[in-house]
C-alpha cells in the first residue's frame, strides 16, 4: 500500500514536469502557428537538435547551464536562418507548401543527426545532483528544478507578449496581419524573430530533458505528437492553455505508464484528444490570441 | 502631396482598378464617389499595398511608394481606416491608440501629447483607455479606428466607410473630429463614403469612380448642384 502510495505521487511529480516541458514545447509551436500561421513540423526536431547542441556546449563549456543558454540563442539565430532563407520565398504560396517544407525539414534533421552523432543516444549526466528525500526512496532535485525553469520561461514568454513593444506587434498581427502592417508594423521581421523565438524555446527545451531521457536522433517524433496534442487541447494560441493542457498530458501519460504500457498510456492523451476534438474544438482554455 | 497616377490593380484575373489617378493636398478632404463595386475601396488598398498586383505610380511628399510593403507605406505616413473598424479587439484601447507610435519608436512623452491630443478629439476613448478593443461600441470602434491611424500623425489619411451602421448623433461627432484633423493637423483626407450628401459637404474636392476608373473630377460644391452627374453615377438625385 505504501509502495503504491509512494509510486503514485512520484508519477505525479514526473508527470508535472514532463507536463511543464510540454507545455514550454508547445508555446514555442503555437506561437510560430499563431503569427506565421504556419504547422511547424520541424519543431520536434529543434527540440532535438537543442539537445545535441546542448550536449556538445556542456561538454565544451564544462557547465550546464551555460550549455543551455547556448543551445536556446543558436536555436534562435537557426531558427531565424531558416525563416528568412527557406520559409519566406515558399510562405507567399499558400499554406501547403511550408507545411511540405518544414516536414521535410524535419526528416532532413533527424537524418542528419544520424549520419553525424550515430544510432546510439547520448548521455548528459545530472547537473544537479542532489536528492531529495522522499519516503524510503530519493528523488531527483533536478526534475522539480526542471519543472520552475520550464514555468519560468512560459511566464517570461507571457510578460514579453504582455508588456514589450514587439510582443504587442505579434499580438496585432495574431489578431489581422493586414491591418497590423498596416499600421506599420513590420510584419516580415516580425516573422523572423518569431520563428527565431519559437525555435530557441523548443531548442531549450531539449536541453532541459537531455538528463532525464539522453539524446538521441527521433527524440523530437516523442515529444512532437504530446505537444501537438496540448496545442489542441489547450486551445491553439493561448499561453495558459498550454499550461493546463501540458500538465493534463502530462500527468495523463505518467500516471497512465503506472499501469499501462508508455505507448498505451499515449492512448490515453490522443483519447483526451478526441474528446475535446469532439465537445470543445476551440480547446479548453481557447481563443484565437497570444497571451490571454 | 499624394499622387497616385494611373493605377492598375488585379484581384486573380479580374482587372479591378483599371488606371485611377487620383490627387490628394495637405489639408485637404477628398472624397471618391461610386456605386458598390466600381472599386472605390480596393483603390484605398492598393494605395496601402494591400493587394499584391498592382502597377502605377504612387507618390507621397516626394517619396515613391510603388513596389514598398504595406508596413512601408505605413511608416512614410499613410494612415488606414478600413471599412469595419478593423481594431485590434483583444488589445486595449491604449495600445490600440500606442501601435503606430510604437512602430515609428516614438518616446513617452511624445506619445503622451498625441494620446492627449486623441483624447481632445475623442473623449470617450480616454475614458476607455484600459479596456480592451472588443469591448467598444461600433461608434466608438470607429472613433477608435481613426484616432489610432491618426495618432502617429500620418500625411494623408485614407477612410472608408466610416459612417455605415452608426447612429446620427455619431455621425455628427465623428464629420466634426474628421474636418478638425484636417483644419488643425493639415492631414489630407481620401474618404469614400455612402453618404454622398454628408461626403460632398466635407469635402473640397470629389472623384466619380465607374468600374474601376475615374470617370469625372471636381469641386464637392459643383458636384452637388449637379444631379445629373449624381444621377449617372450614384443612381440617385
Amino acid at each position: 500500500m505504501e509502495r503504491l502510495a509512494a509510486d503514485l505521487l512520484i508519477q505525479l511529480i514526473n508527470g508535472f514536469t514532463y507536463g511543464m516541458i510540454l507545455a514550454l514545447v508547445a508555446s514555442g509551436f503555437t506561437l510560430v502557428l499563431g503569427v506565421l500561421n504556419i504547422v511547424n513540423f520541424a519543431h520536434g526536431e529543434l527540440y532535438m537538435l537543442g539537445a545535441y547542441v546542448g550536449w556538445a556546449s556542456a561538454l565544451l563549456l564544462q557547465n550546464f547551464w551555460l550549455a543551455v543558454g547556448a543551445a536556446g540563442l543558436i536555436l534562435l539565430v537557426l531558427g531565424m536562418g531558416l525563416e528568412r532563407v527557406l520559409i519566406r520565398p515558399v510562405r507567399r504560396r499558400g499554406p501547403l507548401d511550408p507545411l511540405l517544407l518544414t516536414f521535410g525539414l524535419s526528416l532532413i534533421f533527424q537524418q542528419a543527426a544520424l549520419i553525424v552523432f550515430g544510432p546510439i543516444g547520448k548521455h548528459v549526466p545530472m547537473p544537479i545532483e542532489v536528492q531529495l528525500p522522499f519516503f524510503r526512496f530519493g528523488y531527483p532535485a533536478y526534475r522539480l528544478v526542471v519543472m520552475l525553469v520550464a514555468l519560468g520561461l512560459i511566464l517570461g514568454l507571457w510578460v514579453f507578449l504582455r508588456r514589450s513593444r514587439y510582443g504587442m506587434f505579434i499580438r496585432a498581427t495574431v489578431q489581422d496581419r493586414e491591418m497590423a502592417a498596416a499600421m506599420g508594423v513590420p510584419v516580415p521581421r516580425l516573422y523572423m524573430l518569431v520563428f527565431g523565438i519559437g525555435s530557441g524555446i523548443a531548442g531549450v527545451s531539449g536541453v532541459l530533458m537531455s538528463p532525464l531521457f539522453g539524446v538521441y536522433h527521433t527524440m523530437g517524433l516523442d515529444i512532437i505528437i504530446s505537444s501537438f496534442i496540448v496545442v489542441v487541447v489547450g486551445g491553439m494560441g493561448s499561453l495558459p492553455g498550454s499550461i493546463v493542457a501540458g500538465l493534463l498530458i502530462g500527468e495523463l501519460e505518467s500516471l497512465g505508464s503506472l499501469f499501462l504500457k508508455p505507448i498505451q498510456a499515449q492512448i490515453l492523451s490522443l483519447l483526451m484528444l478526441l474528446m475535446v476534438l469532439a465537445f470543445r474544438p476551440q480547446g479548453l482554455l481557447g481563443r484565437r490570441s497570444l497571451g490571454g | 502631396m499624394l499622387e497616385v497616377v494611373d493605377l492598375h490593380a488585379f484581384y486573380g484575373k479580374s482587372h479591378v482598378l483599371q488606371g485611377v489617378s487620383i490627387r490628394v493636398e495637405a489639408g485637404e478632404i477628398v472624397t471618391l464617389l461610386g456605386r458598390n463595386g466600381v472599386g472605390k475601396s480596393t483603390t484605398l488598398k492598393a494605395i496601402m499595398g494591400l493587394l499584391s498586383a498592382r502597377s502605377g505610380s504612387l507618390r507621397l511628399a516626394g517619396h515613391d511608394l510603388a513596389g514598398l510593403a504595406t508596413h512601408e507605406i505605413a511608416r512614410l505616413g499613410v494612415g488606414y481606416v478600413p471599412e469595419d473598424r478593423r481594431i485590434f479587439t483583444d488589445l486595449t484601447v491604449l495600445e490600440n491608440l500606442r501601435i503606430g507610435m510604437e512602430v515609428l519608436g516614438w518616446d513617452s512623452p511624445r506619445q503622451a501629447a498625441a494620446l492627449d491630443e486623441a483624447y481632445a478629439y475623442f473623449p470617450r476613448l480616454a475614458e476607455r483607455r484600459r479596456q480592451a478593443g472588443g469591448t467598444l461600441s461600433g461608434g466608438e470602434q470607429q472613433m477608435l479606428a481613426i484616432a489610432r491611424a491618426v495618432a502617429p500623425c500620418p500625411r494623408v489619411l485614407l477612410i472608408d466607410e466610416p459612417t455605415e451602421g452608426l447612429a446620427p448623433a455619431v455621425v455628427g461627432e465623428l464629420e466634426q473630429a474628421i474636418r478638425r484633423l484636417t483644419a488643425a493637423e493639415g492631414i489630407g483626407i481620401l474618404l469614400v463614403e455612402q453618404n454622398f450628401r454628408l461626403a460632398l459637404r466635407m469635402s473640397q474636392r470629389a472623384y466619380l469612380m465607374e468600374k474601376g476608373a475615374i470617370r469625372h473630377e471636381g469641386p464637392a460644391a459643383e458636384l452637388l448642384a449637379t444631379p445629373g452627374l449624381l444621377r449617372q453615377y450614384l443612381g440617385v438625385a
